[in-house]
Order: C-alpha cells, then sequence, then structure tokens
C-alpha cells in the first residue's frame, strides 16, 4: 500500500517537533535584547559642596550591581579621596560568591573629597561591575567624570560652592 | 478497517509531519543567524584554531591542537556568578563525551593566577585557559558585541560553527547540540 510508506515516514518526521535542538533553539530565540553598560548603569557626577562629590549609577531594570566590585580614584594629585562608605546592598546568598550585597534601580554614593582647588579641575574614575538577570555578567566598567570648576557653564555653581 | 479512516488517519499524521519540519525550519535558524545580542563573527574558523591563550602553568594552548573534534569554547570570569555557576555542566559533558571527540576549552577574561585559585577550589576536567586582556575581545571578535560573560562558540569537527551563545546553557540543551553535531 502507497500510503503504508508515507504512514512510516510521517511517523519517523514527527519525532522531530519534539526534538530536543528545537526546544533549545526556541529558548535562544526568546533570548531578550541587552543593553549596552552606559545603558544599563547610568552613571553621573556632581559635587554637592567643596567637601563631597556624589556618584550616582541609574539601574536598569533587571539589572544589578555588585557591592564589592566599586573602586574609585580621583584626580589630580591634591585631589583625593577619603574612605566611600557604599550603602548597604540588598544582601543575596550567591550560589557562587556567598553572601554578598548587590543594589538595583539605583545607588548613590558620596565620596569625601580634600585638596580640591577654587579653579582647578576635579576628574573622578569609578570602576563597577554589574549582571543582567538574564543571566550574563558585563565586564568591569570604567565611568569617567571631568568636573571642571572653571568652565563657564558649571564654573559659577561649582565655585561658590566652594567658597561656602 | 475500512479505507475512508486509514487515509484519515494518514492525512492527520502527513500534516503533523508537515508541521514539524516547518517548525524544526523555522527554530532551527536562530541557531545558526545571531541572536539579537550578538553579531555576525569578524573572524572564522582559521583565526579560532590559530589563536592561543597560555593555560594556568603560562603554557601557551593553541586552540588548534582540538581542530577535528567538536569544540566548546567557552569564554568566563571568575568574577561572573551565571559563568561559574555553569562550569559544572561543562565538566560533566567533557567526562562523558571524552572519549567520542569532544573539547570543551574555557578561556577567562581574568589573570592565570586568578583562574589557578580558582582550579584549585573548583577543579574542571577540561583545559581552563587565561586571556586577561585579550580573552575578551577575541570574544567580541566571534560575535559578542557587548563583551558579556558566559559566551560560548561551538565549532563542528569540520570546523564550522554550530552554535554562538550568551548565557549560561541548561545541561539539556547542551547535551542535545552536543549529542547531534559529534564527529560521526
Amino acid at each position: 500500500m502507497p500510503f503504508r510508506t508515507l504512514l512510516v515516514s510521517a511517523l519517523l518526521a514527527v519525532p522531530m517537533l519534539l526534538s530536543p535542538t528545537v526546544s533549545a533553539a526556541g529558548a535562544a530565540q526568546a533570548e531578550p535584547e541587552l543593553l549596552e553598560s552606559e545603558a544599563a548603569f547610568r552613571f553621573s557626577a556632581k559635587l554637592l559642596d567643596a567637601k563631597t562629590l556624589e556618584v550616582r549609577f541609574a539601574i536598569a531594570d533587571g539589572y544589578y550591581m555588585y557591592r564589592d566590585k566599586f573602586r574609585f580614584q580621583a584626580e589630580p594629585g591634591p585631589v583625593t579621596l577619603g574612605k566611600v562608605e557604599l550603602p548597604k546592598g540588598k544582601v543575596k546568598i550567591d550560589p557562587t560568591f556567598g553572601r554578598v550585597e548587590t543594589y538595583r534601580k539605583a545607588v548613590t554614593a558620596r565620596l569625601p573629597i580634600t585638596g580640591l582647588q577654587p579653579d582647578g579641575k576635579l576628574a573622578i574614575t569609578v570602576v563597577s561591575q554589574g549582571c543582567a538577570d538574564a543571566g550574563v555578567c558585563y565586564p568591569p566598567m570604567t565611568s569617567k567624570a571631568t568636573l571642571d570648576l572653571t568652565a563657564p557653564a558649571s564654573g559659577k555653581s561649582l565655585s561658590s560652592i566652594l567658597r561656602q | 478497517m475500512s479505507k475512508a479512516p486509514l487515509w484519515a488517519l494518514g492525512g492527520v499524521i502527513l500534516a503533523l509531519a508537515g508541521v514539524s519540519i516547518w517548525l524544526d525550519r523555522t527554530f532551527r535558524e536562530p541557531a545558526i543567524a545571531p541572536a539579537p545580542n550578538m553579531a555576525a563573527a569578524s573572524i572564522g574558523f582559521p583565526a579560532v584554531i590559530a589563536a592561543s591563550f597560555p593555560d594556568t602553568e603560562g603554557r601557551p594552548q593553541s586552540l588548534g591542537q582540538w581542530q577535528g573534534k567538536l569544540l566548546v569554547v567557552n569564554f568566563w570570569a571568575t568574577w561572573c556568578g551565571p559563568c561559574r555557576e555553569e562550569m559544572p555542566i561543562f565538566d560533566a559533558m567533557q567526562s562523558k563525551y571524552a572519549s567520542k571527540n569532544l573539547q570543551v576549552v574555557g578561556i577567562a577574561a581574568d589573570t592565570a593566577a586568578k583562574v589557578n585559585e580558582f582550579q584549585k577550589q573548583t577543579p574542571v576536567r577540561y583545559p581552563l585557559l587565561a586571556g586577561p586582556t585579550d580573552a575578551l575581545e577575541f570574544s567580541k571578535r566571534l560575535g559578542n558585541r557587548l563583551g558579556l560573560l558566559p559566551h560560548t562558540v561551538i565549532f563542528g569537527p569540520d570546523g564550522k560553527q554550530i552554535l554562538a551563545k550568551l548565557g549560561p546553557f541548561t545541561q539539556f540543551e547542551l547535551e542535545s547540540i552536543i549529542a547531534e553535531n559529534l564527529p560521526k
């Protein structure tokens, strides 16, 4: 019978419907589009007063940053950073790293500074690291900001801050 | 059995077969086409087998030594939680399919010292190489445009790229791909 052959080949084709490759590739297709690191972890810095610099990361939904991965550096020479107190993060028992603290939504840190000159520049470099809930991590990210106290646009307010 | 129900049954099975072939074609494609977070690779297999990274002893290891095997190249880092969680799966696969010409190799975006420290705590049965600066660059050239980890690229015994993936595999997913592509 002709359809017996058809029947057999059709039956052989059916398991492909359930084949692991199909489900594996199907899962890959559902992969969410991930943000560039600068968009996932949006960095900003501003001077609050002559002795305090505020650094902030706005964190996109579905992303988080590790508290113990932050590193701060200020330049040039006369400017030094004091001990940075980072806010407490959400404690998570990580299957790999044990007890870790992470930030979601945003993290703001106040950096004590000394040696800032009224007509000087302050360059701040922040190294941070975060991951996405999708199961991927971003490599350590270096963010920089330069606060030019003499620049016409911001100079006035910053100079007045320094005179406080 | 009368003829009509038999024809009907044949028709249903044929329709199912058609659907399954369509599904298979439709869902197979993303494994080859770049996923949303991947770019097209700017280098091909010749550059892959020409690449070399030092192992934890500092000895250069050429990826070319595994040519002809089913090669699973996993980019990871000690600071990457999802990467570390995924590694027991690679370890299990390497152990299970080593005699069937599977080769997993882990390339860390880390110093050899960090990898060494990791390996002492968490031994795996596949080579771990270190590329503190060039591992991520190499990974990016293989299409990982955002430089995210883990990133895994699988090459067939013929050098054809089978899959590139960001994020961890499940064991089921990885084993299915391995089983289907091992050298015959």
